[in-house]
């Protein structure tokens, strides 16, 4: 990047907020998502909306790439600036500006992290039901970038059923307010159409959210299972009996042997399948879907502990928690993959995830949210070893074209990115690929905003 | 239009499908300004995707305005053809294709009619929640293009929080799919959610997924009177900060009471100020415990009367005055200009109050109801149609109460004023109009404005 487009960056920002050093680029060339790497030329850390108004004015002018980044948690390379350019830290606009308690709403900067709006929240009674597995590291306006997902999403749903209101900047550097305080905004539903958007039309500088009364009660159990049909059948079966749990996780037999030998907490390490399910609520409704769920497990053969206290009901998340990590430990690198499929073709995917590691010879653990069919294959491996990652990469093809093949989707929540790009117009056809980059077209004329990122290249003139 | 733009619709959905006698276009006709109307030039039902298809082709080519529309029920004239051009009429797509319980979803044509839909998910103990409850020709196709709300949203939200997949006819005819059933999915941009409330601006919906839900095992109403508009708007903040859930939180004003007429529910007074129709749902025990709970708030908030729905057919009956609102409004006089006011939920009360003083200063009758617990207020402005000044003094009422919602953070919607968004948001719009639709064919200029 030239010198003196430096200079103009360090006067809109301040020469602290501007770097340019090696040592500094260099962490911000990945995120998460391991075999992605790229040096930005700067890092720029903005204050507020108007000087990220006034640097991508000056990238739109010298068409230069923009990336805009949080806590760089995200696993599909959606923050790697590939392209080189500019790296928009946002993590100065860290601020809840809001809470409201009546209206049930909290308005934040895009920097706060997911857990301290939990915690100023939690004096109200109120919660803010997303909760991805970073929860703790994760920043507001990276979930609403990349739309994560979490453990609830089976009863609370994602993201963005919590954003209402937005405000962006758009590539040009018009600041823009979208949706609002209210459940309902008149004309096209921009906030939906940026939530999830990957960064690549427009940078927030701030986000309404709505909160929800937190629950009464709740009830965790843990099931185990001989077969993993079973376990298959005993999920379809609880949301047949109208019980919407808040949380309904599995873990494949893969999953269970490892968290085991790294944690200890007794697991059956013969069993093919775990699954562990909560119901929150009041208190009637919760202990009433307890007692049916528990029937439901047992008479589809599983073996069921139903927490009773505080300290077992931690211990039954014990598990769920330490699988990714355990898995993570097993070799150096960790590919964790959130292929989606409608709720009833569960059982489907897991066993031909089994099938195609088998396969591959490759490591794979599955665990997830089997409630929203939101799975996550896990592959471990090792990036230096060119041989096996060949085959990885076969088996990853071949999971996300089973997805699709089974009417789901590449991205339950990590978001496309870049690692699912190939794959993309497989589920959106030609149609869709085409209207999505008319969009982009549309308003990012020349492709600054986090290009290559989500649609691919090529969509500029 | 043309005869041979005739002939050639009439080639893909068959002649008796293309309606252009001027008696059946008059009943579709349209006031573009006091004093003229409009026509559209033809009326075309379509069979399927395919026909859609290639009408929007041929529109596309040739630059014919396009409306898509179901029964017409959409209550802010926002399909009217101001532009004449066709009339695409999706009655005939109306097949349930799909129930998938397994899935908690459903496949429906646009003209499926939501009450129909809601009868045969019934028998397999799910809902398809919002259900706007008040118009027996509402179809899906409809409700999704406006992101209608319900009575049922403060607990079980919008349209758009329903709607999980598309097939989409865009302006030059290509089919577009979006979504699925997969209860999350975040690859590319959220299309479905960009379709659903686009008012039929950027596509024409040809088949709909929506999720559906367990129904409620138990439901019990109050109907709650007030002497006072604040006591009733207190009533409700009290209730929402108790974090009871109800599944309706309803408010009707006096002047709404009183267009009701022979419609009144028994134990309601005409000289109440307000009374709010309270619903809950879930297992028995919640919901009389959470009615319990209600009525002791009510009762603490200076309630005056209260009835209690037990029995199915008493909340029906209470919901059958509630749904006769409308009807009944648009019959006690000759033009009604309805508005909606979304505002934040604390400042409900003052917006009540601001509405009495507005249709106080312009001497005029101004009906107030809606959604009081999500801050979804209707006010309709009665006017006498020969009465000129009364519709100016109407004009004034309708820029009071959108500069009332806006200041109060909220937002405003008729289709009697200019669009009161941001201009940076009106630029952002237009460029995705302008990607969708070039040649603004679908649905356009549908803000007018009067006065």
């Amino acid at each position: 990047m030239k010198e003196q487009l430096i200079k103009e960056l360090k006067a809109i920002v301040g020469n602290e907020w501007v770097q340019t050093e090696k040592e500094d680029l260099i962490c911000f060339g990945y995120d998460a998502t391991p075999g992605f790497f790229n040096l930005p030329d700067a890092i720029v850390q903005p204050a507020n909306a108007e000087e990220i108004s006034q640097v991508l004015k000056l990238a739109n002018r010298e068409k230069i790439p923009v990336y805009t980044r949080g806590s760089g948690t995200n696993l599909s390379a959606g923050t790697v600036p590939m392209a080189g350019g500019i790296v928009m830290f946002t993590i100065r606009m860290n601020k809840i500006l809001e809470v409201d308690p009546v209206d049930r709403v909290a308005v934040v900067e895009p920097a706060v992290i997911v857990q301290d709006l939990n915690i100023a929240v939690e004096k109200f009674g109120l919660i803010y039901p997303p909760d991805p597995g970073t929860v703790s590291t994760a920043s507001i306006g990276g979930t609403v970038a990349e739309n994560s997902g979490g453990l609830r999403g089976l009863k609370y749903g994602v993201t963005k059923h919590y954003v209402i209101g937005l405000q962006a900047v758009l590539a040009d550097g018009q600041i823009v307010e979208f949706g609002g305080r209210t459940l309902q905004s008149p004309g096209y539903d921009m906030v939906m159409l940026f939530t999830g958007s990957e960064g690549t039309l427009g940078v927030v500088t701030k986000i309404i959210v709505r909160l929800v009364p937190a629950p009464a009660h709740r009830k965790s159990m843990m099931a185990i299972f001989d077969d993993l049909n079973d376990a298959g059948k005993a999920i379809a079966d609880i949301i047949s009996h109208n019980i919407i749990p808040a949380t309904l996780e599995i873990m494949d037999n893969y999953t269970i042997r490892t968290v085991e030998s790294f944690v200890k907490l007794g697991l059956p390490v013969d069993s093919e399948a775990i699954i562990l399910a909560e119901v929150d609520g009041d208190y009637d409704t919760v202990e009433q879907d307890a007692i049916k769920m528990e029937k439901v497990l047992r008479d589809n053969h599983g073996e069921v502990k139903v927490a009773k206290s505080a300290q077992e009901r931690d211990q039954v998340w014990a598990a769920r928690r330490a699988a990714l990590p355990s898995l993570a430990k097993l070799r150096p690198s960790t590919f964790c993959e959130d292929a989606t499929v409608p709720r009833s073709k569960v059982p489907d995917m897991l066993r031909a995830v089994t099938e195609i590691a088998k396969k591959y010879d490759v490591q794979i653990g599955t665990f997830g949210h089997a409630g929203d069919g939101n799975l996550h294959p896990t592959i471990v491996t090792d990036l230096r070893d060119a041989e096996e990652m060949q085959r990885v990469y076969k088996a990853m093809e071949e999971i996300f074209l089973t997805a699709l093949g089974l009417g789901g989707t590449l991205s339950g929540e990590h978001g496309i990115g870049l690692g699912k790009l190939k794959y993309m117009p497989n589920q959106f056809g030609e149609v869709g690929m085409t209207v999505m980059r008319s969009i982009k077209q549309a308003l990012d004329p020349n492709n600054i905003l986090n290009p290559g990122k989500l649609l691919g290249e090529a969509q500029g003139h | 239009m043309r005869q041979d733009l005739i002939d050639a619709f009439s080639k893909i959905v068959g002649a008796d499908h293309v309606l252009t006698g001027k008696e059946t276009l008059l009943e579709y006709a349209v006031a573009v300004t006091s004093g003229t109307s409009r026509m559209p030039d033809a009326i075309i039902e379509p069979a399927d995707a395919m026909e859609v298809s290639r009408v929007l082709a041929l529109a596309n080519a040739e630059k014919i305005p396009v409306y898509p529309r179901g029964y017409g029920s959409n209550l802010y004239n926002a399909m009217d053809p101001v532009a004449g051009g066709i009339i695409l009429l999706l009655k005939r797509m109306n097949a349930i294709l799909e129930i998938d319980t397994a899935n908690l979803a459903a496949s429906v044509e646009p003209g499926v009619l939501v009450s129909d839909l809601n009868k045969e998910v019934q028998k397999s103990g799910l809902m398809y929640p919002p259900d706007p409850g008040t118009l027996s020709t509402a179809t899906i196709g409809g409700l999704a293009a406006q992101n209608a709300t319900s009575m049922r949203s403060l607990k079980y939200g919008v349209t758009k929080h329903y709607i999980m997949g598309l097939e989409v006819v865009l302006a030059d005819g290509r089919i577009l799919n979006t979504g699925g059933k997969n209860v999350k999915d975040v690859a590319g941009y959220d299309l479905t959610k960009l379709m659903t409330g686009s008012e039929g601006s950027l596509g024409v919906f040809t088949k709909i997924t929506v999720k559906l839900m367990p129904a409620p095992e138990q439901k019990k109403c109050l109907l709650a009177s007030f002497k006072t508009l604040a006591d009733a708007g207190k009533a409700v903040e009290a209730l929402l900060n108790d974090k009871i859930v109800p599944s309706a939180l309803e408010l009707i004003d006096n002047a709404t009471i009183r267009a009701l007429g022979n419609e009144i529910p028994a134990g309601l007074s005409t000289a109440a100020a307000a009374a709010l129709l309270i619903e809950f749902d879930g297992i028995p025990t919640v919901v009389e415990s959470d009615t319990a709970k209600a009525t002791a708030i009510l009762q603490s908030h200076n309630v005056d009367h209260i009835v209690a729905a037990q029995t199915a057919e008493e909340q029906s009956s209470l919901w059958a005055a509630r749904r006769a609102v409308l009807p009944a409004l648009a019959k006690s006089n000759t033009r009604m200009y309805l508005t909606d006011l979304i505002i934040p939920r604390r400042k409900a009360t003052d917006a009540l109050k601001a509405i009495g003083s507005i249709a106080e200063k312009n001497n005029l009758t101004i009906a107030t109801f809606g959604h009081i617990g999500d801050g979804i207020l209707h006010s309709a402005i009665l006017c006498n149609a020969a009465d000129k000044n009364e519709i100016s003094r109407a004009s004034s009422a309708i820029n009071a109460i959108a500069a009332h919602a806006l200041a109060a953070g909220g937002k405003f919607n008729s289709n009697f004023q200019k669009d009161l968004a941001g201009q940076s948001e009106i630029y952002a719009r237009q460029a995705i109009k302008q990607a969708f639709d070039p040649n603004n064919i679908l649905n356009p200029v549908n803000r007018v404005e009067e006065g």
